[in-house]
């Protein structure tokens, strides 16, 4: 916080030429105290992405997937040595000892997603101060979003006060606390703790269902907020980054639940990996499987995330085959019945993810199937 | 921002400010309850 407000009002005491320096001076300290094998990584994507991209004209294929083997090449190697450093612990589970360098998959994403589009013509020149300034921005470092370079671009261009701006900024770092704080840890991880440890003796399988829930809404709560903070970061400078959350947890379906969580991960799976196997496989089902995969693989390169992606990309699958079947399927004309499969829809939905999230918690399979049959025992 | 834009579709300007106010400041509250349930030192809290 303390960082934040300095890095703030240093920015709007700065004259305008300056101000995207100071910003990028505040990040590489930020980085480079934190993690300051993530700040060398960093400035080296940053010289191979400018002098790659080429500054204008267009950006040969060949070049593009030079840029692109590259990017992806450093992150593989720094998720699987840290997949090969998983230690066991004394759960029973596993722990890695090897930490990835402070936002490499934020950064290797975006600057594949700036590659993409420079060789699309979408991105026309590269100047090395609006790129330098995209990439070493602190607010969406850490914990993303990713956001888009055309977006980030157009706000380099206003880059003048806009009072309303700031007041939602810190109205979106003040949710952001609420739900990392009050939701989070105090509702989920404190008083639901209480809870299910008071259950657990007298109806376990209750307890293994609420802490399948217990799970889920805490992640979900503390990334939403993370991701409010950093929204409302950018807000208080000027900069409008791209929305990650939207009511996820209260979605009708997989496909829509996969567009308002993480919507800037889900969009770039989507644009970069479901659009080019669609291209050439022409099978929507493959496609969201793909995504699904690297998806899982983007978090952590394990089994666990692998089944993820595959049980997540099953899902969309199925649900694409079943829209196509609703077409025979009689319309539902009673409102009372229409808003009750609107509700089952949704319980369906949240359970699915649920479900899904319970799978990475757990380090083994049989861990996870142990606590989806206690939970199966409670339905029954 | 968005709420005190919400809310003047519907109340006027001061009693939407009224509300905006006591909503940030409830939020407030309930993050410094929190903090202190948690037992967290709020001098290390990050805040």
């Amino acid at each position: 916080m303390g960082v934040m407000l300095i890095t703030v009002a240093i920015h709007w005491l700065l004259a305008d030429h300056l101000r995207g320096w100071w910003l990028i001076l505040v990040t590489a300290c930020y980085v480079g105290f934190y993690s300051p094998d993530s700040l060398v990584l960093l400035s080296i994507f940053t010289v191979v992405l400018y002098y790659g991209a080429g500054k204008v004209g267009h950006l040969s294929g060949r070049r593009l997937v030079l840029l692109i083997a590259f990017n992806a090449a450093v992150l593989c190697v720094y998720k699987a040595l840290a997949a090969l450093s998983v230690q066991p612990d004394s759960s029973g589970g596993g722990v890695s000892t090897f930490i990835i360098p402070l936002g490499l998959s934020y950064y290797a994403f975006r600057s594949i997603h700036f590659a993409i589009e420079r060789y699309k013509g979408s991105i026309a020149s590269v100047e090395f101060y609006g790129m330098i300034q995209y990439l070493f921005f602190l607010p969406t470092l850490v914990a993303g979003p990713i956001h888009r370079f055309p977006e980030f671009s157009r706000d380099l261009q206003r880059k003048r006060w806009d009072g309303f701006m700031f007041a939602e900024g810190i109205e979106r770092i003040l949710y952001g606390y609420a739900k990392i704080v009050f939701l989070s840890h105090l509702l989920v991880s404190y008083y639901l703790e209480l809870y299910i440890r008071d259950t657990v003796p007298v109806n376990p399988s209750l307890a293994a269902y609420m802490d399948m829930l217990q799970g889920g809404l805490n992640g979900y709560f503390l990334f939403a907020g993370y991701t409010d903070i950093a929204i409302g970061f950018g807000l208080l400078m000027g900069y409008r980054v791209m929305e990650n959350f939207n009511w996820p947890l209260l979605r009708e379906n997989i496909a829509v639940f996969w567009r308002n969580w993480h919507a800037s991960l889900s969009s770039w799976c989507r644009d970069y990996v479901y659009m080019g196997v669609i291209a050439t496989t022409r099978s929507p089902a493959l496609g969201a499987l793909a995504s699904m995969i690297v998806m899982g693989l983007w978090h952590e390169f394990s089994i666990r995330y692998v089944l993820w992606g595959v049980y997540h990309g099953l899902g969309i699958a199925i649900w694409q085959q079943f829209q196509r079947l609703k077409a025979y399927f009689p319309s539902i004309g009673n409102r009372a019945v229409r808003w009750a499969w609107q509700l089952f829809s949704i319980l369906l939905t949240l359970h699915f993810v649920m479900v899904g999230f319970l799978l990475v918690r757990h380090d083994t399979l049989s861990g996870f199937l142990d606590q989806l049959k206690q939970i199966i025992w409670l339905m029954q | 921002m968005n709420l005190y834009c919400f809310l003047r579709r519907f109340a006027g300007p001061s009693l939407s400010m009224i509300v905006v106010a006591l909503w940030y400041a409830l939020l407030l509250v309930l993050i410094f309850i929190s903090l202190g349930i948690e037992g967290v030192d709020l001098r290390y809290a990050n805040m």
